[in-house]
This record gives C-alpha cells, sequence and structure tokens, in this order.
C-alpha cells in the first residue's frame, strides 16, 4: 500500500464524519436562527448576555444558575441552550466514526485494532459522561 | 457557553476547514510555511504582552 493511499477504514471514518459533520452544521445553524430570532425564548436574556460580555465564565454560570455538564438536558425549552444539541451532536461525531471502524477493523479480522478502537470509544465516552472530574471547565 | 460567542466561531472554523482543504492542495509548502510561522509569531507576540500586562 502506497503511504499516499487510504486504506478502506479511514476512507469509511472519512464518510462518516464527512456526513455527521454536514448534518450537525445545518442543525448548528438552525438552532443558531432559533436562538437570534426569538423563536424560543432565552433562558438568559441578550441585553443580560451583553452585562456577562466581559466577566468570567465561572461568575455568568453562577450568577444565571446554570449547572456544567449534562444539566442543560433540562433545558431544551429555551433558545439560548438549543444549541447545544448541534454542538453535542458534532462532539459524538467522533465516537460514531469508531464504533463505525470498529466493524470494519472486525470484519478484516484486525482484532488489535478493534481493541485500541474500543479502548477510544470508553475513553471518550468516560470523558463525555462527566464522571471524571478534570480540567478547567 | 454563550452562543453568541461559540456558534459563530463553530461556523466558522468549520466553513474554514471547508474552504481551506481545497486551497492547501493548490497551494506551494513554503507559503503554507511561511503564512503559519508568520500566525505563530503573532500568536507568540501577544500572548509575550500578555503576559507582561501590556
Amino acid at each position: 500500500m502506497s503511504p499516499l493511499k487510504a486504506s478502506e477504514a479511514q476512507l469509511f471514518y472519512a464518510k462518516i464524519l464527512n456526513r455527521l459533520t454536514l448534518i450537525g452544521f445545518a442543525v448548528l445553524v438552525v438552532a443558531f436562527f432559533v436562538y437570534i430570532l426569538g423563536i424560543l425564548s432565552p433562558y438568559v436574556t441578550k441585553a443580560a448576555v451583553l452585562h456577562f460580555w466581559t466577566q468570567s465564565s465561572h461568575h455568568y454560570l453562577q450568577a444565571n444558575n446554570i449547572q456544567p455538564g449534562w444539566a442543560w438536558l433540562s433545558k431544551l425549552k429555551y433558545g439560548d441552550f438549543i444549541v447545544y444539541i448541534p454542538i453535542a451532536m458534532l462532539a459524538g461525531n467522533t465516537i460514531v466514526c469508531y464504533v463505525g471502524v470498529i466493524f470494519k477493523f472486525l470484519k478484516s479480522k484486525e482484532n488489535i485494532l478493534v481493541a485500541i478502537a474500543i479502548l477510544e470509544v470508553l475513553v471518550l465516552l468516560a470523558a463525555a459522561s462527566g464522571l471524571l472530574k478534570a480540567g478547567g471547565h | 457557553m454563550l452562543p453568541l460567542i461559540v456558534v459563530p466561531s463553530l461556523i466558522g472554523i468549520m466553513l474554514g476547514s471547508w474552504v481551506g482543504v481545497p486551497i492547501l492542495a493548490r497551494t506551494k509548502p513554503a507559503i503554507i510555511r511561511y503564512i503559519v510561522i508568520i500566525l505563530l509569531l503573532f500568536a507568540g507576540l501577544r500572548a509575550f504582552l500578555k503576559g507582561l500586562g501590556i
């Protein structure tokens, strides 16, 4: 195999990623218009956002009683939280792609790559779950 | 997370990557290298000035 030629699994991964990214992008644009046009009322009004503009994100979260992590799921009726859906979709794209290539590797009986891909999915799921408390956010 | 900051940033990053990849494929590697060097110097200078409180 030429070093410049992508493998079947790589092409499959790229194909899934491209489609999911396009869907995520479209949903992101729609969700942003829902927020900007005020189709759904925001949890934090735009005037209040201007007030918090120069302050820290920690202060913004505290002052508006916004919990970090997955608490946004309970606020999806608000316009400013609807944009979290496409962002979560885009963030989860990598997991879906890895799950896809696991089946490709199973088919080609590349067991080491299957194990690496499964571990990668588990690490990403653990990071997304919010069970591991680390980092600055 | 402020949607007013995050969403336009994300849209810009994604559009930039879609537009940038075909341009990257056609541009001479030396030009890309100089652009990256200039951008990194600019980012480094900004970080340096911020660190000094200027």
